[in-house]
């Protein structure tokens, strides 16, 4: 995954997914640096109306379906944190 | 087309097989590097700190001089030679430097017959000085104390960024195929035959036709490893001052006390970064590993550099610094070793920066003269990329235009852009710490020393070198966590 | 001040820069700059409070120019950079109210080593939000309003925490501020060195792996030309108290007002 910020473009690897605080935290690694993003129940309001048209929802779950399904099937536990 | 590609290396044993091989990543040895580099010799630059610039080059006021002592020495003909080309050499590295002038300032009647003396040896070393009046002196840098009896002229004299010349020196070296190692202290030297030594550091085994010697302080070790000439070089501490840009940013010039018989004082030393340099004092201490500042002597500097320019208070000062500069029995060392004919020694205690262009080209003779087999490459690179700066340009906008890195902004009191932190962490000489970031961009070097910005330069430094927050290096020995 | 089309610039959007901006907001037009992609400062950008005061500012009119750094502040005018733009903004007077900052060990008169594990408490509260354990023996320097969120952090990852120089619930160790202080350690830290006057052992060093410095907050100043107290048509609204975001805005929107008044005054005479 990439992330595009003014000071230039940041790779980010997911490594585990759970359901937290009412939404789904993906934690991962930004290089070796951890990070993570939430995508929470208020978020949602937000996301539907960037997908107003129907046929952009249904192609947007068609296609995120298919990849968390993909996604889950690959995902390794994150490693242990800590020295 | 890299120094150490010969076919036969690995047969020996051997990881590299150049001509020649400079130990020492200073001032000196990046100069040297990047001097040879420009030739059809091979060269490999050996240093063993994990970045160039670690030692005294990283710690001096950034004075490049036109007078430095006596005339008639080699060191007074090596700056002579160098003074004059600061503009266009930095121009062509994109380093930043000012010749802003300086005020030597006599505060008694002895000094101001001493400054006399002085004019006439700045003089016989081929630069300009004018005795001035008290008035006169405070017309060309009106911060000078009102106690000034009388004054010096010195408009040859101008700064640099030391450490920014000598990244650019490697940087130079490295373009044109030179192999710069690091983390390589050289630990074993062997003579294989009257021509060759062989190296060793800890990961790697260099067999050269010839070693320039320009470690510093480790000179002496150096020498002794290559069953070389005893040369005994000790650690003289400077203590620093940095003084805040909000007062530094009105000097004009540079300020220097008058020189004694015994020592040359403390100085004002603006910086190119806007803030200035109070220092440095002199100290032989035992241990070259020693780099702590004290209360008592940071003290006396304040109140030394306080008596050239009253303005100056302790709450002005955002950081304190010490470093070992390298002194020996020769002050200034550029000569074949008396014993192992290959062996170059090039050290200098205190002049590192001021000598080094021309010193550079004078080893360069010097080899050749020994049997170097080297001609001027044709396609060699003597001009390094131009590297702007947000605060030190006068077009911002349009610098923002043409990148929009530069307009944000990391390090918010030194006005460090994301563009000039990525340059950094780039190139062929890139930064591998938080301090080698600092070193080669000044960020964290302002007032608020790292508080707001060191964070996302961590985060930066730790994604350019596959680090976490707990191993990302702090400085150039350690890292962030422990 | 009808006379005067130009907007009042702040620099800040934490609870005082938004107090300022609020205050102001009413009777001037307001520029409101900060250099975080988002409002809060040091309350956070997800303080309900924040979120409430931002959205009021710009219900107000308020001009809020996010993830832009001001830089310089010369002849009424604040030079702005941002990613990609740039420009002088004309304002007929700027309050700073850009925060507080931990004191550097300059500011502290710590001498001695520079080794790796000496961070100020700013850094050492990103660096720990990471969860990754980074220190064993932590020393917190000071009673600044990082110490001791930089305290729990570090403990919830392991470490032990020594304070020196605050009445410290939140260390397992507290030891008064010395008169004089040191650094020891060439690569890595290894202790803080203590110099006490009077009755004792001359020094006594308390041996860590990191040193956070957290003491006698001060003003962030980075605008050339708004640093020294005195600027011309410069207001610092950076208070070392109160810590309560609330209050701060309270504060800060008061500061606004007594300007206002201040000008109106010089407006009729």
């Amino acid at each position: 995954m990439k992330v595009s910020s003014p000071i230039g473009e940041l790779p980010f690897e997911p490594r585990k997914v759970s359901v937290k605080d009412g939404g789904i935290e993906i934690q991962g690694l930004m290089g070796a640096w951890p990070a993570h993003v939430h995508i929470g129940l208020d978020d949602l309001p937000a996301l539907a109306r960037l997908l107003a048209r129907p046929a952009a929802a249904a192609a947007a779950a068609a296609v995120i379906t298919a990849g968390l399904t993909r996604f889950a099937r690959s995902v390794r536990p994150a490693p242990s944190k800590g020295n | 087309m890299h120094a150490d590609q010969d076919p036969l290396a690995g047969v020996r044993g051997l990881d590299s097989d150049v001509d020649v091989a400079v130990v020492g990543g200073g001032v000196l040895g990046t100069a040297i590097a990047a001097r040879v580099a420009a030739t059809t010799a091979s060269v490999c630059l050996l240093e063993a700190e994990t970045d160039v610039a670690e030692g005294a080059s990283k710690g001096n006021a950034g004075v490049a001089v036109a007078y430095y002592g006596p005339p008639g020495t080699d060191e007074a003909a090596l700056i002579e030679a160098s003074f004059p080309g600061w503009e266009e050499l930095a121009g062509r590295l994109s380093v930043p430097y000012r010749r802003l002038g300086a005020v030597m300032v006599a505060l008694d009647d002895e000094q101001a017959a001493a400054l006399e003396h002085t004019r006439d040896e700045v003089r016989a070393c081929g630069a300009r000085a004018e005795m001035l009046t008290s008035a006169q002196t405070r017309d060309l840098e009106p911060l000078v104390t009102a106690r000034c009896v009388a004054g010096l002229s010195m408009p040859d004299e101008g700064v640099i960024d030391p450490m920014a010349l000598t990244v650019a020196y490697a940087q130079l070296a490295a373009v044109n195929g030179a192999a710069i190692r690091l983390a390589s202290p050289v630990t074993a030297v062997r003579a294989e035959d009257d021509e060759h030594l062989v190296l060793s550091t800890p990961a790697a085994r260099i067999r050269a036709r010839f070693v320039v010697n320009a470690a510093g302080l480790a000179a002496g070790r150096v020498s002794r490893l290559a069953g070389g000439e005893e040369l005994r070089y000790w650690p003289r501490k400077g203590q620093y001052a940095v003084l805040d840009r909000a007062l530094a940013s009105s000097l004009a010039r540079i300020v220097f006390s008058t020189h004694s018989a015994t020592t040359k004082g403390i100085n004002v030393v603006p910086t190119t970064h806007g803030s200035a340099l109070l220092g440095p004092t002199a100290l032989d201490a035992g241990d070259a590993g020693d780099k702590a500042t004290d209360r008592d002597t940071i003290e006396h500097v304040i109140a030394s550099a306080a008596a050239l320019v009253p303005s100056i208070r302790p709450e002005h000062v955002i950081k304190y610094f010490a470093a070992n500069r390298p002194a020996s029995d020769e002050q200034h060392r550029l000569r074949f070793d008396a014993r192992v004919p290959n062996l170059l020694h090039c050290t200098n205690r205190s002049a590192g920066v001021s000598v080094s262009p021309a010193a550079a080209s004078r080893v360069l003779e010097l080899l050749l003269a020994a049997g170097l087999d080297a001609r001027r490459r044709t396609g060699a690179v003597d001009v390094l990329p131009p590297a702007p700066r947000l605060r030190a340009t006068a077009e911002p906008a349009a610098l923002i235009n043409q990148d929009p890195q530069f307009g944000q902004v990391v390090c918010a009191c030194e006005h460090v852009s994301a563009a000039e932190i990525n340059r950094a962490l780039d190139g062929p000489v890139p930064a591998t710490s938080i301090d080698g970031v600092r070193k080669r961009t000044g960020a964290m070097y302002g007032r608020c020393q790292g508080s707001l910005c060191s964070a996302g330069i961590a985060f930066l430094t730790a994604l350019r070198t596959g680090t976490s927050p707990a191993t990302v290096r702090q400085t150039a020995r350690g890292a962030l966590g422990s | 001040m009808n006379t005067d089309p130009r907007p009042v610039a702040v620099v800040g959007a934490g609870p005082s820069g938004l107090g300022c901006a609020i205050g102001l907001a009413a009777h001037v037009p307001v520029v409101l700059v900060e250099r975080i992609p988002v409002a809060g400062g040091s309350a956070g950008w997800e303080n309900p409070e924040i979120r409430g005061h931002a959205a009021h500012a710009a219900g107000l009119g308020v001009e809020l120019r996010l993830g832009q750094t001001a830089i310089r502040w010369s002849g009424h005018r604040l030079l702005v950079a941002g990613p990609g733009a740039c420009d002088w903004v004309p304002a007929r007077h700027l309050f700073v109210a850009a925060g507080l900052r931990p004191a550097t060990a300059a500011d502290l008169k710590l001498t001695g080593d520079r080794p790796a594990g000496v961070v100020p408490a700013t850094v050492a509260e990103h660096l720990l939000d990471t969860g990754v354990a980074l220190w064993r023996t932590v020393v917190i320097v000071g009673d600044g309003p990082w110490a001791p969120r930089v305290a729990e952090r570090a403990r919830r990852l392991g470490a032990r925490i020594i304070a020196v120089g605050s009445d410290a619930a939140w260390a397992d160790e507290q030891l008064d501020r010395p008169r004089q202080w040191r650094i020891v350690g060439r690569d890595r830290v290894r202790a803080l060195r203590l110099c006490y006057e009077g009755a004792g052992p001359a020094s006594i060093d308390v041996r860590c792996d990191a040193v956070v410095l957290a003491a006698d907050p001060l003003p962030n100043r980075n605008i050339d030309g708004a640093v020294l107290p005195g600027s011309a048509q410069v207001s610092f609204v950076q208070p070392a108290a109160p810590r309560d975001p609330g209050e701060r805005f309270d504060a800060a929107r008061r500061a606004a007002g007594e300007w206002l008044e201040a000008a109106r005054k010089v407006v009729l005479a």
